[in-house]
């Protein structure tokens, strides 16, 4: 974070400061007004701070549950905002009007994991292409867009003919492809990547991936990696945010987090991977709890190894330990934060990652 | 393709053996070869990898060795010896009672949707008992065997068990119920396939640990599929890579990760990411996966092979021993460095 | 669980406020009365006419018709049809057993059939038994009710003369007479609501054949045939039990035509005798009751649902 060795990308592009999503349990109104006051809430994003930097891929990683996805989505006004602000560009996009937000998303662009559904199976690959052009120039015309086509397709190692192909003809490697090549067509300024090679094989993912470090070289496009597969964030990303039930445990340079976890969870995934060879690997017990109902303390309470009194009352405050930011009581806590932190879960502010907004 | 050619894991007798396997899949659009002449064997208390990516018959292969093809799927040729006994040869019915839940036994990749949601988890465990005694059992003459079932598993408050459904257990449990249920009749050989890819990774290792632990208690052989490499060669003896419907090679994991003969397990190793600095050890295997509808003439991989040469397009190459317990399909095998 | 039932149950009423709102202003939207169709042509006997409309409430305002009404509906005070004259409570209470008895036949018939065929296709699909059994059922869903019971009475009741035509003499005949005469009846209606069922059963069935739970019980010995009725039809039937209710509810309706063809002594001959003469309370309770019947089908058939899947029964 400090230690940016390119003064380029010092510069956030996109900056969230303590944001929450939460769903309803109760889909529809029915079920609602069984529960009445008994209402139930997934806390899906529960005060989240991050901030990517131009040319900075930050990695989103977790488990399934983490809100990784969610926090994604929340960007792009996919999901409701229950609080918290998400800064573009210095610009305040949370609460855009649907004229304005389109303007500014034209910037963000999304891919997700399966692209047999996020791709018109009736639109040929030109014009799924092209589309994108339409909606983000206004001098668009047909003839030279023919030729940007191409070299998008390119670009993204697919052949000018494949164009004329429809999405069904692609194996699922090449329509993660095509899914790239819309995205790069708005010529966007950040890409968020959901889970995108993780419905493929280990060999076409390789491809795909040598491919996003190409663009990553070549380009200086910000991004969110969202993955659950360490190795890939290891691969691609700047820097990672370990995600837990809605909340951001451990976030830092990829590099100093893969060297030297800091917290347990992280310490826990680093260890579950196959193959690694870990120093002092560590085993959580039992499984994730719901995020329906969540304890007042450190989420990983119940299956820490480390855990300690203070960690069943108080969340533990985002806190600065060499160089990162981890939230875990085994550190020494900012001494400011810390007492904020205390507060239970619902308030009106709760721990995020606050000490990370303090630092610069 | 090689015939009938013999791989041992070195020591020990051989509870499974599949000899020139072959599927086929008879689809509308055309016949897919999806195991394309397999042979292997599992020894006594060996545990086994099989790794490859989807379309590389890994999974059909498992399948197979339980005369289990879903349909349009038939076995086209092979043998598969279960105690030296040949299974291809033996009735549905004698399959049912006596093969199939008694002497070998499978778990899947999804917990979740191997176990029937609409049956409590006691009525699916009482089930396989049933099913080879005959007869319907009353729950209380089994509940005490069930729940020491469900224990051996470590899970905690067995007796609350039997009585849930599927549903209301988290992932890692769920698995442990459906790998219990798998060892009820105490089968000599377990086959997981992908046993961990539906659950979290922190989920993952205790589940592993709980299977490879069943070579010692009580003394199974088991065959674990996955498409991760790493996972294999960790976990596993011996460990066996799978591409296009053939074995490209077979040896013990240490090898496999060490010294891989094969172009495409060395590929394999190089394509996964790295967790080190160094991305240039990270290499992606250009091309396509293969197509088991037109599979490329000659060896399956050539079309993305990095070291191909002259008749790679022309025939298969046989599953030679080059040493001891080291077999390779490849006529230019990597040369050890 | 039982709040659950009860808030449900509760939605009912203002369900059935509308339905009874809707009918009733449906009756008296359509042109022509009761008293017109009576005497023919209108203005014959104008003090006649007077008393008559006097006599049934005809001449007040329509809410205050429609208030009266809701408050004789309550009561189970249905009073007297103007054509017959006679009270309408017992002509419900014979006719109505004896449309429930043709529908629920005509369901037995449906499942009967649609069970074993649906299980035969997806055991053998995309065979020739599949597609023969598809063949056949897409017929039957795109015949009429009445053209299968009008073939029906052709061969069964004219030509080989081994089943009674009409109906007529159900009132009187032994029970065995019952039974023959609901014969074809229930066949006519069963089969074309099966050939549905059959369709999205087999669908269902051989969806759940790749299933893992399916492949797991074979693995720990279950033969095809035990896989197929305890593991997959037991979901199968789960998706199905929605188009079962919905058919059922289709059934209530479809039953009007069949007893009209059969000349059978139920609700539907009651409703469309109260039709073509404009006899409003005939038309009114037998719409409200086919409409209720229907209300209480689908609150069944979402109960049944939580007892047939305990994903939703432990929700």
């Amino acid at each position: 974070m400090n230690d940016q060795t390119k003064p380029a990308l010092a510069r956030p592009v996109l900056e969230i400061q303590d944001l929450k999503v939460r769903f309803r349990l109760e889909k529809n109104w029915f079920d609602r007004f069984i529960a009445g006051s008994n209402a139930r809430f997934v806390h899906a994003v529960d005060g989240v701070d991050l901030r990517v930097r131009r040319g900075e891929v930050v990695g989103l990683v977790g488990e399934s549950g983490s809100g990784k996805s969610t926090l994604g989505m929340a960007i792009i006004a996919l999901v409701e905002i229950l609080q918290g602000k998400i800064l573009f560009r210095n610009q305040d996009i949370t609460n855009l009007l649907r004229k304005d937000r389109r303007q500014v998303l034209r910037h963000i662009q999304m891919i997700f994991q399966n692209p047999y559904s996020s791709l018109n199976p009736a639109m040929r690959v030109r014009s799924i292409i092209g589309r994108q052009f339409k909606i983000s120039e206004s001098d668009y015309r047909d003839d030279t867009a023919s030729e940007k086509i191409n070299s998008i397709l390119r670009d993204v190692g697919l052949r000018a003919e494949d164009g004329e192909k429809y999405p069904h003809e692609f194996s699922g490697g090449q329509k993660q492809r095509i899914s790239l090549a819309r995205a790069l067509a708005t010529n966007p300024e950040f890409i968020i990547a959901d889970e995108i090679t993780s419905a493929l094989d280990v060999s076409i993912q390789s491809q795909i991936l040598s491919l996003l470090l190409q663009i990553k070289e070549k380009t200086d496009l910000s991004m969110i990696y969202i993955t659950h597969d360490l190795r890939v964030a290891r691969l691609i990303t700047d820097s990672v945010a370990v995600m837990y039930l809605g909340r951001i445990v451990e976030y830092g340079r990829t590099s100093a987090i893969f060297e030297n976890p800091l917290h347990p969870y992280t310490l826990a995934l680093l260890s579950a991977i196959p193959g690694n060879r870990i120093k002092n690997p560590v085993s959580l017990t039992g499984n994730i709890p719901s995020a329906v109902l969540l304890p007042p303390g450190c989420r990983l309470y119940g299956r820490c190894p480390h855990r300690m009194d203070v960690c069943k009352l108080k969340y533990p405050a985002p806190r600065k330990v060499e160089g990162r930011t981890v939230a875990c009581h085994l550190y020494p806590a900012e001494s400011t934060d810390d007492i904020e932190a205390g507060e239970p879960i619902g308030s009106t502010r709760s721990a995020g990652l606050s000490a990370g907004r303090v630092e610069r | 393709m090689g015939k009938s050619e013999r791989i041992d894991a070195g020591t020990g007798e051989q509870v499974l053996e599949v000899i020139d396997l072959e599927t086929r899949f008879f689809t509308l659009t055309g016949v897919i070869n999806a195991v394309r002449g397999v042979t292997f064997s599992l020894g006594k208390n060996e545990i086994l990898g099989i790794v490859g990516e989807s379309g590389s018959g890994k999974s059909i292969t498992c399948l197979s060795a339980m005369r289990l093809v879903p349909t349009p799927g038939r076995i086209t040729g092979g043998k598969v010896l279960i105690d030296g006994q040949d299974i291809m040869l033996e009735s549905e019915e004698d399959l049912c009672l006596n093969v199939r839940g008694k002497k070998i036994s499978m778990v899947f990749q999804d917990p979740l949707t191997a176990l029937n949601p609409t049956y409590t988890i006691g009525w699916q465990m009482k089930e396989a008992l049933d099913l080879h005694s005959g007869r319907a059992t009353k729950m209380d003459d089994v509940r005490s065997d069930l729940i020491d079932a469900l224990k051996q598993m470590n899970m905690p408050d067995s007796e609350d068990l039997l009585t849930k459904f599927p549903h209301q257990l988290s992932g890692g449990m769920r698995q442990r119920v459906v790998i219990a249920i798998a060892l009820l009749l105490k089968p000599a050989i377990l086959i997981a396939d992908e046993p961990t890819t539906a659950l979290d990774v922190t989920v993952q290792a205790a589940v592993l640990d709980l299977i490879v632990r069943l070579r010692d208690d009580p003394g199974m052989s088991v065959i674990i599929v996955s498409h991760d490499l790493n996972l294999i060669v960790e976990r596993c003896d011996r460990t066996v890579v799978m591409y296009g419907g053939l074995i490209l090679e077979s040896a013990s994991s240490e090898k496999i990760v060490t010294r891989p003969r094969s172009p495409y397990t060395r590929a394999l190793i190089h394509c996964i990411p790295p967790l080190t600095e160094d991305t240039a050890a990270f290499n992606a295997i250009p091309g396509d996966a293969v197509d088991l509808a037109q599979p490329p003439t000659g060896c399956p991989f050539h079309p993305r092979c990095a070291n191909r040469g002259s008749g790679c397009d022309d025939s298969v190459p046989d599953l030679a021993e080059i040493e001891p317990g080291h077999l390779v399909r490849c006529f230019y095998p990597e040369s050890v460095a | 669980m039982i709040k659950y039932i009860i808030v449900r149950l509760a939605l009912v009423v203002p369900t059935v406020f509308l339905l009874s709102v809707i009918v009733f202003a449906t009756i008296h939207l359509v042109p022509g009365d009761p008293i017109t169709v009576m005497f023919g042509i209108e203005g014959y006997y104008p003090e006649e006419v007077e008393r008559i409309k006097k006599f049934y409430n005809l001449d007040k305002p329509i809410y205050w018709q429609y208030f009266v009404w809701l408050k004789q509906m309550a009561t189970l005070d249905f009073g007297n049809s103007i054509v017959r004259g006679e009270p309408i409570l017992p002509l419900i209470t014979t006719r109505f057993p004896r449309t429930i008895m043709l529908t629920l036949g005509s369901m037995l018939v449906a499942i009967a059939f649609s069970v074993p065929l649906a299980m035969m296709a997806a055991k053998r699909h995309n065979t020739v038994i599949d597609v023969f059994i598809s063949g056949i059922s897409l017929t039957f869903i795109s015949m009429p009710t009445f053209l299968l019971a009008v073939l029906m009475i052709m061969v069964f009741g004219v030509y080989l003369d081994i089943l009674p035509t009409t109906t007529h003499r159900f009132a009187s005949g032994s029970t065995w007479d019952v039974i023959k005469g609901l014969i074809m009846p229930c066949l006519s209606a069963g089969l074309v609501t099966s050939a549905g069922i059959t369709r999205m059963l087999r669908t269902e069935l051989v969806d759940n054949l790749h299933k893992d739970y399916v492949l797991f019980a074979r693995t720990k010995g279950a033969s095809d045939n035990r896989a197929l009725v305890f593991h997959n039809l037991r979901n199968a039937v789960i998706a199905t039990a929605t188009l079962v209710g919905l058919e059922l509810g289709y059934l209530m309706s479809g039953v009007i035509i069949i007893e009209i063809v059969f000349s059978y002594p139920g609700m539907g001959q009651l409703l469309l005798d109260g039709v073509t003469r404009r006899d409003y309370p005939i038309i009114q309770i037998t719409v409200l009751i086919f409409a209720l019947t229907f209300v209480v089908i689908n609150f069944i058939t979402d109960l049944l649902y939580s007892v047939l899947d305990p994903r939703i029964r432990y929700e």
